[in-house]
């Protein structure tokens, strides 16, 4: 341990003419609050606040708007739940064939689940609204159906893959213990590994719900009625009738907000719970 | 199932009765032919370095591990047919992991009254009367509405224990249940173990606790590569071996800090 000192390291007390690191850092930090307050005062400074206003918080706009943003936002919700239920189910369907012994389900599983990660949900709602009544005559009578169907075939894949990760991350150990004690492969399945998977699974399924609902919005393609519309949609048609520039905008993104970031929180809570650490 | 159940009051005979096994892993061979009976109320230790085979010898008794070849008889009912129902089979074997492997969803009354309620269809009010005897039994009757993360590894592994007792198996198995264990804790499974020999269980344990093994067990069986190598009186096979290698085993366990000149094998 005791060799000599190198000569190129150097002594303890050389660094004390020059400004000490932590010295610097305190420098660096103030400048640059001082360029924020800066940058702030000019925009202050020089901004049309009347217009600013008119822009973003119309108050007419709001007043034509505002009555119908409940309707849009609860559409939205229940395009949101309607969907997500059918990919929950799709889902649980496709893990459980990727997890099947026999190869020709894995393969129609992972062909699905390659199939619609890989294209834009965009183009599946438009497939389903459109591109099925005309090539084989058929209607969906509830528009609520061909949401669901359109989002939550491409949302099962996505929900597929997590559910199959949280199956395959409850420990080997506790089947063979189930096995062990005479209990059957479904039993195990049933009271064993899916109670498991299902809190691990909890969070990134949260989030996957939050996704499902910004992804509504691309039912604006589909011809919606009045009574239809979700939030979107409604924002797009309020900058047409209600007026106020930006302000039917900023109104609809400001329900968003008000249904994800409940959602999102509720996604932590559980992340902290199950000490989950995954995408977000 | 056309195949037989087995009896609880069976004629006398083995309990286990493996012969010719053979286990492989791909292209590596595990178990190179093994023969091994355990009669009524027997207690075989098995013992071995790493590696050697022994929980998969000991896994392929419940078939958690498929043998390649070679039969394997349990409680007179030939588990390597096909045709036989293994979990009715499994339901008289209890097994006791390094892991505990407890359901962390469950309370430890739940935990030994799952299998009893779906598998032995037994009524909620029975299994948790047969779950909490068994409880008292290893010394947890207190515990019943813990949680298993709630416990210390000594205490979940006595509720491990207890979880396979009740299923009132006519054999345990036990795979290095202390390994897992701080040190202080390996005792109170231990003296679980020894209570349960006593009372004329039948066991097949894989451990390496030595002394255990020489007070507790009827019968030894050094596991060496795949082989059984030796095989007897615990005194004589743990305290008097005959084969070079048991006793070179037996050095490496009883005494880690002793360097051996010995040229290491493989």
């Amino acid at each position: 341990m005791s060799t000599t000192p190198s000569a190129a390291r150097p002594a303890l007390t050389a660094g004390r003419a020059r400004m000490s690191p932590r010295k610097r850092a305190r420098i660096v930090r103030a400048v640059q609050y001082a360029v924020l307050l800066v940058v702030a005062a000019v925009l202050v400074a020089l901004a049309d606040w009347d217009q600013l206003r008119a822009a973003f918080f119309n108050a007419e706009a709001l007043r034509a708007l505002g009555p119908r943003l409940p309707r849009a936002a609860l559409n939205t919700v229940v395009y949101t739940v309607a969907s997500f239920a059918y990919g929950l189910a799709l889902g649980l369907l496709l893990a459980l064939m990727k997890l099947s012994s026999v190869r020709a389900y894995r393969a129609i599983a992972t062909a699905y689940v390659e199939f619609f990660r890989g294209i834009p949900a965009l183009l599946v709602v438009f497939a389903v609204g459109y591109g099925l009544p005309a090539a084989f005559q058929v209607r969906f009578d509830s528009i609520v159906l061909t949401i669901a169907i359109a989002l939550g075939s491409v949302s099962g894949a996505y929900v597929a893959e997590t559910l199959r990760a949280g199956l395959q991350a409850v420990p080997k150990g506790q089947v063979e213990a189930a096995r062990s004690l005479g209990m059957s492969s479904a039993a195990t399945m049933r009271l064993v590994v899916i109670p498991q998977a299902f809190r691990i699974v909890l969070p990134p399924l949260t989030n996957e719900a939050v996704l499902l609902l910004k992804d509504t919005s691309l039912v604006f393609g589909l011809g919606l009625t009045v009574t239809q519309f979700e939030l979107t949609r409604l924002g797009r048609e309020g900058i047409n009738t209600a007026g106020g520039g930006l302000t039917p905008i900023v109104a609809v993104g400001l329900m968003y907000l008000l249904l994800t970031i409940p959602l999102s929180s509720v996604t932590r809570y559980l992340e902290r719970k199950t000490g989950y650490k995954g995408h977000v | 199932m056309s195949a037989p159940a087995p009896a609880a009051d069976r004629a006398p005979g083995p309990v286990v009765r493996i012969s010719g096994l053979h286990k492989s892993f791909g292209d590596r061979e595990v178990l190179k032919g093994v023969d091994l009976e355990v009669g009524q109320g027997e207690v075989v230790c098995i013992i071995g370095a790493s590696g050697s085979g022994k929980s998969t010898l000991l896994r392929c008794v419940n078939l958690l591990e498929q043998p390649t070849s070679g039969t394997v008889e349990v409680l007179g009912v030939e588990v390597t047919d096909p045709d036989v129902d293994i979990d009715l089979v499994r339901a008289h074997v209890g097994m006791v992991f390094q892991q505990f492997n407890l359901f962390p969803h469950r309370t430890v009354l739940e935990n030994c009254t799952l299998a009893q309620r779906q598998v032995l269809k037994r009524s909620r009010a029975e299994a948790e009367a047969v779950a909490r005897k068994n409880l008292a039994h290893v010394g947890l009757a207190d515990r019943a509405d813990s949680m298993p993360s709630q416990l210390s590894g000594g205490q979940q592994q006595r509720v491990a224990i207890a979880r396979a007792l009740s299923m009132d198996p006519s054999l345990l198995l036990f795979d290095e249940p202390t390994s897992a264990l701080d040190p202080e804790l390996v005792g109170e499974v231990l003296t679980v173990m020894r209570e349960l020999a006593d009372e004329g269980m039948t066991m097949l344990v894989v451990t390496h606790e030595m002394a255990f093994a020489r007070e507790v067990a009827d019968r030894v069986i050094f596991l060496d590569a795949g082989v059984v190598l030796e095989e007897g009186p615990a005194d004589q096979v743990i305290g008097n071996p005959r084969e070079e290698r048991t006793r070179a085993f037996l050095r490496r366990v009883l005494d880690p800090t002793h360097v051996e000149e010995v040229t290491d094998e493989a």
